[in-house]
């Protein structure tokens, strides 16, 4: 009866166009959406080398410090700036013409920057300007220092020029060290693509919410009939979410495969744990379907809007409208997303891409199975005994 | 009034819909509302970090004053953790630390190296700069000073330059980000309002046994397209009522500005384009439940390719060519070039009225060939 009742679920499945939509095409249609979207995002935030005009004038090839630092600041594949010497009209109209973050002009020994907006490129146009000027301050300083020090010992002879040229370099080119311990894995893109695949593994609900309609007498006729034949019902659910666990777990893989080999996501190293995690949450997605469809005493379609919009609203919470929203509300509400399906997944997924030790993954996992053995309970309880004298 | 009692009887049953996608493009326009007042004069950006002083020292403390000066400082008190997470999502951008024994070793003239950790963005460039600006003036007054408070002293003195910096516009434009973001958020909410009901109310009215039921009926056909185009209009200009009334609660007083009337006016030739393509729709998809899936690809196909969910500056190249063939991609143009226009006149507008011819003629590709495929299929067996 099980394996009779597994083959029909399938094909029953498998001929919803529209359930076939939305579980297996549209997690893909969307991970494409979110690839072309985002494929740039990160790198757009990168600093990136910023386009300034310099106004040609005899005050700036006067200022040697800022005509060098300028020159060094431009060169080489590392560079910060992109600059264009032109005259103060054209510089004025570039910065218009947004070609320039910034343009500098010179009147005697002072700088001044000018700028369209307020902006992270003109702060730092300012901000290395300013350096620039500090640094002539320095040399400046020292030089002063080591010449007062050299008189009041009563040495006159002093080699101005190197002095003021050692001390520049030194202070020029001085190396800095400072230790980077950033994490290579810190592309907050991925919680889009992790958000989604918990919003599939939920969307599984759809599935075996549709099959135990099939099961209940008050939903269909088809229910009706189970309901008077001299089958055991353990079987025949069994055998309904047998296949939407075996149809969930099949889109669940195209995605998977969509996301590693055309998208590129980076899911960490930890394969059996992913599995684990993916299994867990296609269960989880599975026996949510069933506690709607089972506790709810109203008609298919407003079945399906309460599954649905549980999922998306689980979804929101976990990130996949925009990352932000999982850290809000585990921060501020921790519990809702302790409770929440969606995010145990997401959250499990991003620990495991992010953390090295799985502590944060095997509370997720834990978390995920407690919440799939509260929806068993609850659906065995709602399921076991049903009896109607008159339908 | 039969046909618009019809449409009124699906909006009904559907408001539940519309109510969500209002409740969307109210979340995701506060999300992006910066606030901040706009004084004309330049600010510096002031990147969010951690500092985690392990030294006790005036020149430790001098560099952990100098960092709160530049930056914003926060504190996460959750742990370690707490602090992973805050840097992963981009709360904070770069986490400073200052080693045990950092002054002495300092002025001892040995190494002693602060650690980052930060997320590679612009901001965490910048207080890299901070850090190696700050590190060589005070490795070099160390150098030559006899004392921690001499060298601070110098640092402070060293770091203490300001620079002359003139804003040229003056745009307000964090009144602008605000409306453009609105504007352009508001995209997938009426392309989701209008097609997604419009559709359904066509799909009923060309349900078959009602199909057939009209055709037979003393109805003037001429009379009963007519109907479906008042009724179909009517609801698009609620929409665009509704939505333009949102964005002045929205964001204010700047809807009634020559500015904001424009954003009102594009937003009018966007909902009609959305009209008209919700007619080839319902020309070509007959099915309801398809309607639901055929609309979600197409409303969030054009959000995400043509700049009303990312900007377009984060768009790749490639993506922004390709949705040039969108209508979506021509509204957001016009939205995002009145967000920059400060004064309005012929050169400014001429693009934005382009913009606008373009929806106009996106709303008769669609229109032409709504008539023609349902031209086609008007041959009922």
């Amino acid at each position: 009866m099980f394996l009779h009742n597994f083959k029909y679920s399938l094909i029953l499945l498998l001929k919803n166009k529209s359930l076939v939509f939305w579980t297996l095409a549209f997690p893909i249609i969307m991970a494409m959406l979110f690839n072309m979207a985002f494929s740039d995002l990160e790198s757009g935030d990168k600093l990136d080398i910023i386009n300034i005009a310099v106004v040609n004038s005899v005050d700036f090839d006067n200022n040697m410090i800022f005509k060098e630092s300028l020159e060094s600041l431009s060169e080489g594949d590392d560079r910060l700036f992109n600059i264009s010497y032109v005259s103060a009209a054209q510089a004025k109209t570039m910065l218009e013409e947004k070609e320039i973050a910034a343009y500098l002009s010179f009147h005697s020994d002072d700088v001044k920057v000018t700028v369209n907006s307020n902006g992270i490129e003109e702060t730092i146009v300012s901000y290395v300007v300013e350096e620039i000027k500090s640094d002539s301050d320095v040399i400046m300083d020292i030089g002063t220092q080591y010449i007062q020090s050299e008189i009041a010992k009563g040495n006159y002879n002093i080699d101005y020029e190197k002095y003021f040229t050692d001390t520049a370099n030194d202070l020029l080119y001085r190396s800095v060290n400072i230790k980077d311990n950033s994490s290579s894995h810190l592309s907050y893109v991925m919680i889009e693509y992790y958000s989604l695949i918990a919003m599939t593994c939920l969307y599984g609900g759809l599935l075996s919410m549709t099959l135990i309609n099939y099961r209940l007498a008050n939903i269909s006729s088809v229910g009706k009939r189970s309901a008077v034949s001299p089958v055991r019902k353990g079987g025949m659910i069994l055998g309904s979410l047998a296949a939407s666990f075996v149809v969930q777990l099949f889109g669940l893989l195209l995605l998977y495969l969509v996301m590693l080999f055309l998208i590129k996501v980076d899911f960490g190293t930890n394969l059996p744990f992913i599995i684990a995690l993916s299994v867990t949450g296609v269960f989880a997605g599975l026996t949510f379907g069933v506690v709607c469809a089972v506790l709810l005493k109203v008609n298919e379609n407003v079945k399906l809007t309460v599954l649905i919009a549980a999922t998306m609203a689980g979804s929101f919470l976990s990130g996949v409208m925009g990352i932000t929203m999982k850290n809000i509300v585990d921060k501020n509400v921790p519990f809702l997303n302790q409770i929440n399906p969606v995010a145990m997944i997401t959250d499990g997924l991003y620990s495991l891409y992010y953390y090295e030790t799985p502590n944060r993954f095997y509370f997720d996992i834990i978390s995920l199975a407690i919440f799939s053995a509260v929806m068993i309970l609850i659906s065995i309880r709602g399921l076991r005994r049903q009896k109607y004298d008159s339908i | 009034m039969t046909v618009f009692n019809a449409f009124l009887k699906v909006i009904r049953k559907n408001i539940g819909t519309i109510i969500l996608y209002t409740v969307i493009v109210i979340f995701f326009a506060a999300a992006n509302m910066q606030t901040g007042d706009n004084t004309g004069e330049f600010v510096s950006e002031k990147p969010e970090i951690l500092i985690e002083n392990h030294d006790s020292s005036l020149i430790s403390e001098n560099l952990v004053r100098y960092l709160t000066d530049n930056t914003e400082v926060k504190e996460i008190r959750d742990g370690e953790e707490a602090i992973s997470d805050a840097l992963f999502y981009r709360e904070i951008c770069c986490v400073v630390s200052i080693p045990k024994n950092y002054s002495t070793n300092i002025m001892a003239g040995k190494e002693s190296e602060i650690s980052i950790k930060a997320t590679g963005d612009y901001h965490a460039s910048f207080v890299e700069m901070m850090l190696r600006r700050y590190i060589r003036i005070q490795n070099t007054y160390a150098e030559i000073s006899q004392n921690e408070k001499d060298t601070v002293e110098q640092i402070n003195s060293a770091l203490d330059t300001k620079t002359e910096i003139e804003m040229t516009s003056k745009l307000d434009i964090t009144s602008l980000t605000k409306v453009k973001s609105y504007f352009n958020f508001a995209a997938y909410s009426i392309m989701s309002c209008i097609i997604f009901i419009i559709c359904l109310v066509l799909s009923s009215f060309n349900h078959m046994p009602v199909r057939k039921r009209t055709i037979i009926s003393s109805m003037n056909d001429k009379k009963y397209n007519a109907c479906l185009l008042m009724s179909s209009s009517l609801y698009v200009l609620v929409v665009w009522l509704f939505f333009a009334v949102l964005g002045y609660v929205m964001v204010g007083n700047i809807v009634f500005t020559p500015v904001g009337g424009l954003y009102i006016l594009n937003m009018l030739v966007f909902a009609l384009t959305a009209l008209s393509l919700a007619y080839l729709l319902s020309t070509v998809i007959h099915a309801k439940n398809a309607i639901t899936g055929v609309v979600n690809v197409i409303t969030l196909g054009f959000s995400f390719l043509c700049g009303v969910f990312v900007p377009v500056d984060y768009l790749p190249s490639w993506v922004v060519s390709a949705a040039h063939i969108l209508p979506a991609y021509w509204y957001v143009e016009s939205n995002n070039r009145l967000a920059e226009t400060e004064h309005l006149n012929v050169d400014s507008l001429a693009p934005i009225f382009i913009n606008m011819l373009v929806l106009v003629g996106f709303f008769m590709l669609f229109a032409i060939s709504g008539i023609i495929v349902s031209k086609k299929k008007q041959k009922i067996a």
